[in-house]
């Protein structure tokens, strides 16, 4: 006897099943009608049971085609859901889930994701968020490796380099302190910072704060979500923020050195257990080059 | 929100990893033994200078048997283990009694102090000690000496000021065999509240040497950790541990006419700054809400 192919075979009877007609279900299947005809007796001859009953009024199921059906069924289903899981691992060894903290802005995070691509020759699918929503991710698995603010609590995942960027700082053009050259901090005072809220990654939020202060720049922080909210409170006039990213600016907005020593926003690669080789190096190495 | 969720909120919004467990150390009818709050209650954790707790109780047992003389003078000479508190801030020899000594090693977390009385007892009775009360997730090794020396070694200065130095440094996260419980002294905050049960309730020691355990615990200087979190009538006893971003408390909160509840709250801080308030506020703030869960009237 050939082998029957039963997930293949328990399609026909359900498309036959379902279609009540040979024609249709072959069609449906998209084969001629003898092979489907044929393959069903086989498959009625190896279970030892006749499924259909083939009238002149058409095709129905017998009680026990009936009573396999569900089960054919389930395991059609069961057999696609192995599939799709397969595939999602297939899918996962291809792929780097790269998160980046949204301060470091556009370019960096571009440059990132392209150095992660090319390191490691996986497809990279990146994701812009907050530190410690990134951490989270980390811990729980969902992304592989992250550049995050620091300091900030790791949880479960593993701590890599610590690279501080320069930050410059961007303030209301017309504030006394918008003249050439640095801007002494001292001189903001008076000015609200505007920076990502605090949830987003208490300790470095609170480092920063401090570190203000420890200047002469005792400053309140204005919650802006995203650094194009910064931005746009900067140009307002109602605040000054630092920003590592370069490209940060508007109308309205001057950007200056800080006088004396720099204030760094410090991030830190974060990853996963298992990471592929060579990836947090290489993303260390493009901070770096920002550093 | 469970009281586990509200209490790593608590963590989370301090910057800090944490670890805690509280239980009450007495209660009415049966159902009070098996009441605890836990948050990450059996994971190994830095001790740091709580470790001294256990130098305390093997301290009461050599005098409960006639092997210590609590009032005996003891010459402590100028060169002892560094620390800012108690003798260890001090210059010049010193004389005091066994008993003046564990005073100064709980209250003001004197290293100096334990140490002396650490070497007194023996170092491997205090090891021992753990096994002997059940406590299976507790490692004591060696004293606030030894660790310096692995702290010196780890991070590559020659005195412990410049480590600590290196150690709240944000821009170096360093691996130090002093903030890894893998290392050096750890045990969990399950374990903590159980010894601390044991000995409130008078199991380890006699009534006397409880009594007086007891009162150098409640005696803590500190009140910037569990204290900061319970208003003045509550009673709360403790002792701190404190090494780099590690800050610990670990004690026994009485409110009047109330059950006591022994707590133990274990972080790790994300920053690398040599005081860092909230991490230390947020002790007192975890403790609270484990506490409060707990809270029963004595009959």
């Amino acid at each position: 006897m050939r082998p029957v192919d039963l997930l293949r075979h328990l399609s026909f009877v359900v498309a036959v099943a379902e279609e009540r007609h040979f024609g249709r279900a072959a069609a449906r299947l998209g084969m001629a009608q003898p092979p489907l005809s044929q393959g069903l007796r086989r498959l009625e001859a190896r279970l030892g049971v006749v499924l259909f009953d083939r009238g002149p009024g058409g095709v129905a199921p017998t009680a026990a085609g009936r009573d396999l059906l569900p089960r054919a069924r389930a395991l059609l289903e069961d057999a696609e859901a192995l599939a799709r899981a397969a595939a999602r691992h297939a899918d996962a060894a291809r792929l780097l889930r790269l998160g980046v903290v949204a301060d470091l802005g556009p370019a960096t995070t571009a440059r990132l994701a392209a150095r992660a691509a090319a390191v490691t020759g996986l497809r990279v699918a990146p994701t812009v968020t907050t530190t410690v929503a990134l951490v989270d991710a980390v811990s729980d698995g969902t992304l592989d490796v992250a550049v995050v603010a620091h300091p900030t609590v790791l949880e479960s995942a593993r701590g890599g380099p610590v690279v501080a960027l320069p930050t410059a700082v961007l303030l209301p053009a017309g504030h006394p302190a918008a003249g050439p050259g640095p801007v002494v901090l001292r001189a903001l005072r008076g000015l609200a910072l505007a920076t990502a809220p605090r949830a987003h990654a208490p300790a470095a939020h609170d480092l920063l704060l401090d570190t203000l202060d420890t200047r002469g720049c005792p400053a309140s922080a204005a919650g802006a979500a995203s650094p194009a909210e910064a931005l746009a409170l900067v140009a307002t006039g109602a605040a000054f923020a630092l920003t590592a990213d370069p490209g940060l600016g508007a109308d309205g907005v001057a950007r200056r050195e800080p006088a004396g020593a720099p204030v760094p926003f410090r991030v830190r690669v974060v990853h996963r257990d298992g990471v592929p080789d060579g990836v947090v190096d290489a993303l260390a190495g493009v901070l770096r080059e920002g550093a | 929100m469970s009281t586990a969720a509200a209490v790593r909120a608590v963590f989370r919004d301090a910057g800090v990893r944490g670890w805690l467990h509280a239980r009450p150390v007495t209660g009415d009818g049966s159902g009070w033994a098996g009441r605890a709050v836990g948050a990450g209650a059996d994971v190994p954790v830095v001790m740091a200078s709580v470790y001294k707790v256990f130098v305390l109780v093997a301290y009461c047992r050599e005098v409960d048997a006639g092997r210590i003389d609590p009032r005996e003078p003891v010459v402590v000479p100028e060169r002892r283990t560094a620390g800012g508190t108690g003798i260890s801030a001090l210059s010049d020899p010193v004389t005091m009694s066994w008993r003046d000594l564990v005073t100064s090693m709980v209250t003001a977390s004197d290293n100096a102090a334990a140490d002396v009385v650490h070497t007194r007892v023996g170092r491997d009775r205090v090891a021992a000690l753990p096994a002997e009360l059940g406590l299976g997730g507790t490692r004591i090794r060696g004293g606030t000496d030894d660790v310096f020396a692995d702290l010196l070694a780890d991070t590559g200065t020659d005195d412990v000021a410049a480590a600590f130095g290196v150690l709240a440094d944000n821009d170096v996260p360093v691996e130090i065999r002093a903030l890894s419980p893998v290392y050096g002294s750890s045990t969990t905050a399950a374990d903590t509240t159980a010894l601390l049960a044991l000995l409130w309730r008078g199991e380890l020691a006699s009534p006397a040497s409880t009594a007086f355990a007891r009162r150098v615990l409640g005696a803590q200087i500190w009140p910037h950790r569990l204290r900061a979190g319970f208003p003045a009538a509550a009673a709360v006893a403790g002792k701190t541990g404190t090494v780099g971003a590690v800050r610990n408390e670990v004690g026994v909160v009485t409110y009047p006419g109330e059950h006591p509840v022994a707590v133990a709250v274990y972080t790790h801080a994300a920053r690398s700054d040599a005081t860092v308030p909230r991490a230390d506020a947020a002790i007192g703030a975890a403790a609270r809400v484990a506490v409060h869960a707990l809270r029963a009237p004595a009959v």
